[in-house]
């Protein structure tokens, strides 16, 4: 095969033959002319959208970061014109989806949010479609449904798995691994295909991993291993869970998470600190690691997370950083060099935790940044807040939580954990309800 | 243009004009509003008598809307009064009233992201005489959801930790009546957020008042009862 990449060799061209022939079997792909999926890309025409009544901010990306940012500016300044870009017609939160495994909560809870109602109650406009270039000069963003000026853009787009991260490289192996058996921390139709492959479940070993790296929601995979393990114990199954960690101990509330595992999952969790994958058999189903191979026959594998995409198609990612983050002023979150584009939430290079709180917090800073810049004005820097809870046991409910802000060191150029930082690892029924409170207090922020 | 047509299109422009110009809200401004004169009442119906107030916990009324809960705090000395900030401006708290000027009130409402107490169960309380971990001091009003401390001594005022600050608790004007001991609300000062609360709590509110009945105005009297008898159960942080 060519290296250059300059002529197409037999194998190339058999490769894009396979993916000519799957585009005409989709329907609607075979269905429109050329021209037509040449405008997808390149696009023509102006999104379909009313004249911008004032400066116009528009927010790609409707998670927790989006719509905060979308809603905040607005009412920072009530003269931008705001325009929420986001390519899901339906709404679900990954923020509360273990719970989903272990019953304590329905779909309805995380899905029953309307980005409609978002947009009317907050002054603001949804806009259906997919962000698919950006041209920063002529300052247009381009998208599914046509191109977009704008005098202020945020980019919000979220994470994408990173395969590299459990020595998968082979593309044929990556999808079968996000098909098969999916990180369950992106996207709310692998929350429903783990939360069946939970109550299918007839027995064995159920994968779980921790990713390397700062993965979004850290204490996530433990809680996870607890909703499935209070799962397996209520229906009797004869099978345990195997989590994987290439770390030496849960990165936060450890010591809330390990007693549990002891205390009410003996039997139903085996944790395997300080394991890295070495690589995946998906055929085999077999996980190698530097000491040991792992059988397993079913599971949910999250490999690890980097910056979205589009961030490097839009020439917004930073190239030296190890997990294709965007390249932006650690404090006012502008793409180096371009105070009319910005990134957020959990693209950000920043290590601060990449969790809905903290997107939340830091997005309410960001739209009066963006609300003050669009006035001529600047304002002073204040930290995300990282209010996070893990639910640990399902009956009764029992969580445990972390409170955090951060702290910048000049002399490293990184943040890091203020001292007040608090963490309560004892699981109990009032962490529990708070845990609820919480979630609901989160979809109010972002939808009423 | 035929006559239908204009009125289609007029129609159109004013439904667009809501999508991205003004909020219309109903209050803004932080300043005092007057609502109906309401005696504050026990469960039967009897006057509440401030000199027989419990002091360590705080009591639950509705007021100005029957969805809208308040406190009423005795607290142990006087609360003199003060000019107070507001997302929409400056306002005046009078401070305590009562024989003692030890008796406040507040919209239990959390101004931050609009935990309220229910009957089922509450994040926002009065701490009484017991230490809060997260205020580190007795005497405050704490909503554990996102960890934010009120000072009813000092207006609703939030008490500088280090999440960012958000505006104080409404505050209920509450008048004594010294003849009667009697106690009444008659309006509203701060920044009003029962807007922003009928259309969070929307889905809730119709369940549980029915069609229009959350935003109903209270009127002569409201029934006042101990926060431990009036919700099921209250978060501690």
């Amino acid at each position: 095969m060519s290296e250059s990449g300059n002529d197409i060799s037999r194998r190339d061209f058999i490769k894009l033959s396979g993916v000519a022939a799957a585009a005409a079997t989709l329907g609607a792909g075979a269905a429109m002319p050329a021209t037509a999926q040449a405008a997808m890309v390149n696009l023509g025409g102006k999104a379909n959208l009313p004249k911008a009544k004032g400066p116009r901010l528009v927010v790609v990306g409707g998670g927790t970061s989006g719509l905060t940012i979308a809603k905040y500016a607005k009412k920072a300044n009530p003269k931008l014109d705001v325009v929420l870009v986001e390519k899901r017609d339906m709404y679900s939160s990954c923020f509360a989806s273990n719970m989903l495994y272990s019953g304590l909560i329905s779909l309805e809870f995380l899905a029953d949010h309307s980005f409609l109602d978002a947009a009317v109650n907050n002054k603001y406009t949804f806009f259906n479609a997919a962000a698919t270039g950006l041209d920063r000069a002529g300052r247009k963003l381009m998208t599914s449904e046509g191109e977009i000026d704008y005098d202020y853009l945020v980019l919000a787009p979220g994470v994408t798995y990173d395969y590299s991260r459990v020595g998968v490289k082979d593309p044929e192996a990556e999808a079968i691994l996000r098909q098969m058996y999916p990180g369950g921390f992106i996207s709310p139709t692998e929350h429903i295909t783990i939360r069946d492959k939970v109550r299918n479940f007839e027995g064995g070993t159920f994968l779980l991993t921790v990713p390397s790296g700062n993965y979004r929601c850290l204490p996530g995979p433990f809680e996870r291993a607890c909703m499935i393990a209070a799962a397996f114990k209520k229906n009797k199954v004869k099978g345990k869970i195997v989590l994987v960690d290439p770390n030496a101990a849960p990165l936060v509330k450890a010591k809330g998470f390990l007693s549990a595992f002891d205390e009410l999952y003996k039997g139903f969790i085996e944790y395997k600190p300080n394991t890295k994958i070495e690589s995946i058999d998906v055929a085999g189903r077999t996980l190698k690691t530097e000491f040991d191979t792992i059988k397993f026959d079913d599971g949910a594998i999250y490999p690890g997370v980097r910056g979205a995409h589009i961030l490097e198609a839009f020439g917004l990612m930073d190239p030296k950083s190890p997990q294709k983050e965007a390249l932006i002023d650690d404090h006012k979150y502008n793409f180096i060099g371009d105070d009319r584009v910005y990134v957020t939430g959990d693209s950000r290079p920043m290590g601060f935790s990449k969790s809905a709180n903290t997107a939340n917090t830091e997005g309410k800073y960001v739209a009066k940044l963006i609300a003050a810049r669009s006035q001529g004005k600047e304002i002073d820097w204040v930290s995300p807040e990282t209010i996070c809870y893990s639910m640990c046991n399902s009956e009764p409910a029992e969580a445990i939580s972390v409170s955090a802000r951060y702290v910048y060191d000049p002399a490293k150029k990184a943040f890091g954990f203020s001292p007040d930082t608090s963490m309560d690892e004892n699981r109990d029924v009032a962490k529990g309800n708070r845990l609820m409170e919480w979630n609901k207090g989160m979809y109010r922020d972002l939808f009423a | 243009m035929d006559r239908r047509s204009f009125i289609k299109v007029c129609g159109g422009t004013a439904a667009l004009a809501g999508l991205q110009t003004t909020y219309l809200e109903t209050v803004r401004a932080a300043e005092t509003k007057s609502f109906a004169r309401v005696k504050l009442v026990d469960a039967e119906g009897n006057a509440l008598k401030a000199g027989k107030l419990a002091s360590g916990e705080a009591y639950i009324f509705h007021y100005p809307y029957k969805s809208t809960p308040c406190f009423l705090i005795s607290l142990g000395a006087k609360a003199p009064g003060q000019k107070m900030q507001a997302d929409d401006g400056e306002y005046e708290w009078k401070g305590g009233v009562g024989p003692s000027g030890a008796l406040v009130s507040y919209s239990a409402i959390c101004a931050h992201q609009l935990s309220y107490p229910t009957k089922e169960h509450s994040p926002i309380s009065y701490t009484g005489g017991t230490v809060s971990k997260l205020a580190g001091s007795a005497g405050k009003i704490v909503c554990c959801e996102h960890d934010r401390v009120y000072d009813p001594a000092q207006g609703g005022k939030m008490v500088v930790t280090t999440k960012e600050a958000t505006q104080p608790l409404a505050a209920i004007v509450i008048e004594h009546d010294a003849a009667t001991d009697e106690i009444y609300a008659t309006g509203v000062a701060g920044g009003l957020l029962y807007d922003e609360f009928f259309r969070s709590y929307k889905r809730a509110l119709m369940a549980e008042y029915g069609p229009g009945g959350a935003k109903e105005e209270v009127k002569d009297t409201a029934p006042t009862l101990l926060m431990s008898k009036y919700t099921g159960g209250t978060d501690r942080c």
